[in-house]
């Protein structure tokens, strides 16, 4: 590979390129699924190939291929140079990026065991075993599904700075799901994904994960109430909060979407530069969100972003306070920082990099109640939400609206009651200024590769988010 | 690679791989495509980023016993790769316990309509020819007004050869050329922004129309300025194109037999019930070549055919994938479509049947109303009721005894499709807004009573 890179830098330079990067990039998923009890999905999905990015007359220019043979350098590297002059010619802003370390490196993310050497037979086994436990629920039990998910993704990168990477990464995902008919059509499931191998599958554990997600589809269907429209305290269990961070603080500080490079598919954003450095209140004291991408094993770990910048930890809100931007190299230049934060990411070989979150979380509360029991003995009144169930977000990342899949009702520090079909609409500032408690205990989530960004080719990137159980006041709260 | 070339390899790689796996004692099909891709990213009136791909994806389902079966990809279309991909799906196929309701291979012959999908000359074009387009949706959006001060989207042109083969001897390949494109102009006043959005496509290149699409849109930007705050509540609106494309394809995914198999669809055993207004008909027509969407084969090798979806209100028929069909004891119309990983049943070709009036007679009935032109970030919020949320995007406008008085700041709207698409009125120009992964319509504006919307924001 290191050949092919520096094959092409060095066409790209004698065409006259003023920096040229090459990314191959690539990944095996494998995938199975089952659907009462029958196998619905089983097999790879193996994507790969390398796109080299040149900077031309102050303009980007790529080009791509799945056939990563030398053989095809010539003609890929004219093409990116191509497309740079052509660029060059509806342009204003001559590209230019930050200024970063050179880096030679090879790294591989831990796991213990390879997902891809574990036979698929077992695998089935264990979908059918989950599958028994949800059939045992009952008639009730109308539609069961479950899957699991491993993905190997590798990324060579070289550009004319002389930054040499490779970096190689693993991670397993897992879910289960049951819907239930009674009195009302109801579902419920769990998927969730780590950077980690076949052992992951031990740690979702099947067993219990499956054995709750139908008993509580039952109780949706069976006894749980609508909420009435209030305003109260709502409390969020890490994965429904991830998701409400990824929505609410991870886009709005997507240094590209605030620049107005993606307002025409996932939109801009409500936070405006003239908020960087301003003290711009994002919540209340207790907010402190924090994007670190180098923590292992959570899915959103990378040593590398793919434009070969050091991933780093840095404060995106602290003390309530707007801190700083997602970034990559271009975007971080123009509005005068330093160095990228390390947030170029790209979902296929043949896209472009694009700003995108990594893993971005809520810090707890050292000070604040032990868990989620003590959490709700601390709250009067109020709501305790679980698991995603529906989504939407405006374009400026302002005025939210989710459903979560499941709710208790909370009176005199105890649950009293379950709740079906609970929306929580919020304003983004609002909504973080209302976080008054948090738990000591906290957890970080994987999303799984399902965050879509980018046109004209959507991008669907792996993230995850979360932290800990934490308590919103004063959040409107209805059904639907 | 010519379009010859790129028949050629398909058609070679596909045979080898079906002569392997019937060596290994099992049956297959192959859904592959290949093409060069053109892309643009552009903002602020400025070209962000050209690229160009060449996509290539071989898709390979191997059929056991008829009752078992696996499907993987790859985009390694050399022969080692085919030939490694056959011996695993094969591998795989076998260890999969049977499901006996699945049809096995489809053997029945089918007769496929021949569609002329391709614009010939796209294979010549170059990065300066997309980007003199590009540059003249840029200018003729500037010149429209000194207010405007931007004009930022995307675009895409895909020309490449698809195949479909089978080891039943079903062997489809054809041509094809699809072009979206779309459109973010900004206007500015003061301190105040104002957005539109446009997405529309075409499949011939020189009939791309992005001068007269960047004007209609800037037009729009610039009267967005002034947007007032008003209450949340219930409204007559104007659907104008995209809302009414989005709203379609929401009602679309509620007719797919994997929302029957879940049982989580609100047109559950609903088959010839009036679920909607007498104006509301749709039709699945994926032959007619005006539609972007247009095929002659499914994923799963069945013809594609037309068939009404919904009928002066009434729902006429769901979507099925062989499998679904087979369960539910129905028969499947060709509308087997790969969706994330995923064969689903969907109608992915749709047109509506155009009323009788125009948007602006449409908008002249509404004594206080509001003109929704593009929706955003639309979810289902409770799928058995049919209850949806979302918001307004890049223009809500204020309409006024008649007539369009001003522009309105956002709000998100929370309503259920089988209520305020009960009384509705269709308008009479159909166009074609941009297809959402690869689900296309072709739809008028919609005139509903009564749609819900339920909160605001503050752009």
């Amino acid at each position: 590979m290191d050949d092919l890179i520096s094959k092409a830098i060095s066409k790209a330079e004698s065409k006259g390129a003023s920096f040229a990067e090459v990314r191959a990039f690539g990944y095996k998923n494998e995938n199975i699924s089952t659907r009462d009890g029958q196998i619905e999905t089983c097999g790879l999905y193996d994507d790969k190939g390398y796109g080299v990015r040149v900077i031309k007359n102050g303009a980007w220019g790529f080009a791509s291929t799945a056939v990563i043979e030398e053989s095809t350098v010539d003609e890929i590297t004219s093409l990116a140079i191509k497309e740079a002059e052509a660029t060059s010619k509806v342009q204003k802003n001559p590209v230019v990026l930050t200024e970063e370390p050179i880096i030679k490196d090879k790294y591989k993310t831990a796991f213990k065991i390879n997902p891809f050497d574990v036979p698929i037979e077992e695998k089935i086994e264990i979908l059918k075993l989950s599958d028994e436990i949800i059939m045992e629920k009952g008639d009730i039990i109308k539609s069961r599904s479950n899957s699991m998910s491993f993905y190997e993704v590798f990324l060579d990168y070289g550009n004319s700075e002389g930054t040499r990477i490779t970096q190689e990464e693993l991670f397993s995902g897992a879910s289960v799901s049951a819907i239930a008919i009674a009195q009302d059509n109801q579902s419920r499931n769990e998927g969730l994904f780590e950077m980690r191998g076949y052992e992951y599958i031990e740690k979702f554990d099947f067993e219990t994960k499956s054995d709750q997600v139908a008993k509580e589809a039952v109780i949706l269907a069976t006894e749980a109430k609508a909420p009435k429209p209030q305003k109260t305290n709502f409390i969020l269990e890490p994965f429904q909060l991830g998701l409400t961070i990824h929505e609410s603080v991870g886009h709005p500080t997507e240094l590209d979407r605030v620049l107005g490079w993606e307002a025409d598919f996932a939109g801009t954003s409500f936070l405006t530069l003239d908020k960087l450095g301003s003290n711009y209140k994002y919540g209340s004291e207790k907010v402190n969100l924090v994007c670190d991408p180098t923590m292992p094993n959570v899915l959103g770990h990378e040593k590398y972003d793919h434009e070969g910048v050091a991933t780093k930890k840095f404060d995106v809100v602290r003390e309530g306070i707007f801190k700083g931007y997602q970034s990559d190299r271009q975007t971080a230049k123009i509005v005068g920082l330093e160095h990228s934060n390390g947030n170029a990411r790209i979902a296929r070989y043949n896209r472009v990099p694009l700003v995108r979150m990594s893993n971005l979380y809520l810090e707890p509360d050292p000070e604040g109640p032990k868990n989620i029991e003590e959490l709700i003995e601390e709250t009067d009144e109020g709501i305790y939400g679980i698991g995603w169930k529906s989504h939407s977000i405006d374009d400026k990342r302002t005025n939210f609206q989710f459903a979560v899949q499941i709710a208790y009702e909370i009176k005199n520090g105890e649950i009293v009651a379950p709740l079906k079909n609970t929306l929580y609409q919020a304003a983004t500032p609002e909504f973080w200024g209302g976080l008054d408690m948090m738990t000591k205990e906290w957890s970080i989530e994987g999303l799984g590769p399902s965050c879509g960004k980018g046109a004209p080719h959507m991008q669907a990137m792996w993230v995850s988010h979360g932290g800990p159980h934490s308590r919103f006041k004063n959040v409107d709260i209805f059904s639907g | 690679m010519s379009i010859e070339q790129q028949k050629e390899l398909l058609l070679e790689l596909s045979q080898l791989a079906i002569k392997r796996v019937k060596e290994l004692g099992a049956e297959a099909y192959v859904n592959a495509s290949i093409a060069k891709q053109y892309a643009s990213r552009f903002s602020n009136s400025e070209i962000l980023q050209n690229y160009v791909d060449f996509m290539r994806n071989f898709e390979l389902t191997v059929v056991y016993q008829d009752k078992q079966k696996s499907t993987s990809v790859t985009n390694d279309l050399s022969e080692k790769s085919i030939l490694k991909l056959a011996n695993y799906v094969t591998k795989v196929a076998k260890l999969v316990p049977p499901d006996p309701m699945y049809p096995g291979i489809l053997k029945e012959k089918q007769q496929f309509s021949k569609l002329n999908l391709n614009d010939p000359s796209a294979i010549n074009l170059q990065p300066d020819d997309i980007v003199d387009k590009i540059e003249s949706g840029i200018i003729a959006g500037e010149a429209v007004d000194q207010k405007v001060a931007g004009v930022s989207g995307n675009f895409l042109l895909s020309d490449g050869h698809v195949l479909f083969a089978s080891s039943s001897d079903i062997e489809v390949d054809y041509p094809s050329t699809n072009i979206s494109t779309t459109l973010n102009t900004q206007a500015l006043k003061d301190e105040e922004e104002s957005r539109s959005n446009s997405n529309f496509g075409a499949r011939f290149f020189n009939k791309l129309d992005i001068e007269k699409e960047s004007i209609e849109v800037a037009e729009r930007a610039v009267n967005g300025l002034g947007a007032k705050s008003i209450e949340p509540g219930d409204y007559e609106v104007v659907f104008d194109h995209q809302a009414a494309a989005d709203i379609i394809r929401m009602t679309a995914f509620a007719t797919s037999s994997m929302q029957l198999i879940t049982r989580r669809s609100f047109l559950n055993d609903r088959i010839g019930q009036q679920v909607f207004d007498e104006d509301l008909t749709i039709l699945n027509d994926p032959h007619n070549l005006d539609l972007l969407s247009a095929k002659p084969i499914d994923a799963e090798g069945l013809a594609t055919q037309g068939f009404p979806v919904i009928e002066n209100g009434i729902l006429k028929n769901y979507s099925y994938t062989r499998l679904h069909a087979a369960r539910l004891g129905a028969v499947p119309k060709g509308c087997g479509f790969s969706f994330f990983g995923r064969t689903i049943g969907i109608p992915f070709a749709m047109i509506m049947k155009p009323g009788g009036v125009s948007k602006e007679d449409l908008i002249s009935n509404i004594d206080n109303g509001l003109l929704v032109t593009n929706l955003h970030y639309t979810n289902y919020v409770n799928p058995p009721v049919g209850s949806i949320t979302g918001m307004s995007k890049d223009g809500l406008f204020i309409i006024k005894n008649g007539e369009i008085v001003g522009s309105a700041k956002n709000m998100r709207f929370t309503d259920e499709l089988p209520r305020f698409l009960k009384d509705i009125e269709i308008g009479s120009e159909l166009r074609q807004p941009a297809s959402m992964m690869g689900i296309g319509s072709m739809v008028a504006p919609i005139k509903a009573k009564n749609f819900k919307f339920t909160s605001k924001t503050e752009h």
